[in-house]
C-alpha cells in the first residue's frame, strides 16, 4: 500500500515534485498506509495539476480524456447493421416537380413506419444525392438481414404508393431501384466519431471553465 | 474548516514540519488533514507569502508563518470571531 501512496505522488507536476516532493514523502514514510491517504494524495495531485497547467492545455487534456470516455461508450453500445439501396427518379412529361412528387411518395410510405413506432426504431434515412434524381435509402438494425428486408420493403412501398397516386396522370416520375439493398456483412458504428467528437468538445469545454474558475479562486 | 487557515493557525503557535501540523490540527480543531491536503495549503500559503519553509537538516522541513501571514489570519479570525458571536446570540432563547 505505502509503494502505491509513493507512486501516486508521480501524478503531482514534476516542478511541485521538485519543490516538495522530498519533504511529502517522508511524511508519507510517518504516516500509516491507509486507503483514505492514498485517495488524498491523488485528488491532491489532480488539484496541483489543475492549479499549474494553463488553460489551453486543460481543455485540451479534459478534450483528451472526453473523447476517450465518448469512444468507449460508441464501441460499448451494441453493434448495428446498414443496408444500403439506390432508386433513381426519372421524370416523365413536361412541368414534372420533381422534389414536390418524391416528397409526396417518401412521406407516404415512410408514414405508416413512424405512426406505428418503428421508424425511429429502424433507422430509416432517405438522401438524395444532389444535382441528379437518385436516392440512397438505408436502415440500421442489430440484425443484418433484417436491416436488408427493411430497405427493400421501404423501397417498395416507395414505388408503389406512387404508382398508386400517379393512376390516370399523363406527367410524373417513374422511380427504379437501381441498387438493391446489400446483406450488411460488417457492422458500422455510426455514433462512434459523433460521439468522440461531442466528447472531445465537452471535455474541452469543462477544462476550460474547471481552469478559468480555479485561476480566479487562486487569484483572490 | 478551510485548511489554509488551520495551518496559519497550527503556526501561530510556532514553526512546525508537515506531520507536526497535521497532529497539532488533529488536537486543536479535530481535523486529520491527509498529506495532499496539508501540502496543497502549503502550496498555496508559501505562493502568498504567508508561510515560508526553514532550512533543515533532515528531510522534514519546518515552516513559519510571516508576518503577512499572520496579519491575514487575525483578520480572518476576527471576521470568523463576530460571526460566532451574532450566532451565538441569535441562538440564544428569547
Amino acid at each position: 500500500m505505502r509503494w502505491l501512496i509513493h507512486l501516486a505522488v508521480r501524478g503531482y507536476p514534476r516542478r511541485w515534485r521538485e519543490r516538495y516532493g522530498s519533504e511529502f514523502h517522508t511524511l508519507i514514510d510517518d504516516l500509516p498506509p491507509a486507503w483514505p491517504v492514498l485517495f488524498d494524495v491523488l485528488r491532491g495531485g489532480v488539484s496541483m495539476r489543475m492549479r499549474t497547467s494553463n488553460l489551453t492545455l486543460m481543455a485540451a487534456s479534459f478534450g483528451v480524456a472526453g473523447a476517450m470516455v465518448g469512444g468507449i461508450g460508441a464501441l460499448a453500445a451494441p453493434a448495428e447493421f446498414e443496408s444500403r439501396g439506390r432508386m433513381v427518379a426519372i421524370p416523365v412529361g413536361d412541368g414534372v416537380d420533381v422534389d414536390g412528387a418524391l416528397m409526396a411518395a417518401l412521406d407516404r410510405a415512410v408514414e405508416p413506419e413512424f405512426a406505428a413506432g418503428t421508424g425511429v426504431r429502424r433507422k430509416i434515412a432517405v438522401v438524395r444525392t444532389p444535382q441528379s434524381n437518385a436516392l440512397q435509402v438505408s436502415s440500421l438494425d442489430p440484425d443484418p438481414r433484417r436491416a436488408q428486408q427493411v430497405t427493400e420493403a421501404l423501397m417498395t412501398r416507395v414505388i408503389q404508393v406512387h404508382a398508386q397516386e400517379s393512376v390516370g396522370r399523363t406527367a410524373g416520375l417513374q422511380l427504379r431501384i437501381v441498387e438493391r439493398p446489400n446483406l450488411p456483412a460488417s457492422p458500422t458504428r455510426p455514433y462512434l466519431v459523433w460521439l468522440i467528437g461531442a466528447g472531445f468538445g465537452g471535455g474541452a469545454i469543462l477544462g476550460g471553465v474547471i481552469g478559468f474558475v480555479r485561476r480566479r479562486r487562486a487569484a483572490k | 474548516m478551510d485548511p489554509t487557515l488551520l495551518v496559519l493557525a497550527s503556526l501561530a503557535d510556532g514553526d512546525k514540519h508537515g506531520y507536526a501540523m497535521m497532529d497539532d490540527i488533529a488536537a486543536f480543531a479535530g481535523v486529520r488533514l491527509g498529506p495532499g491536503t496539508l501540502y496543497g495549503a502549503i502550496t498555496r500559503l508559501e505562493e502568498r507569502g504567508w508561510i515560508r519553509g526553514l532550512e533543515s537538516d533532515d528531510r522534514r522541513r519546518p515552516y513559519r508563518l510571516t508576518a503577512e501571514g499572520r496579519r491575514y489570519l487575525q483578520e480572518e479570525l476576527g471576521a470568523l470571531q463576530q460571526f460566532v458571536k451574532v450566532g451565538l446570540k441569535r441562538l440564544r432563547p428569547a
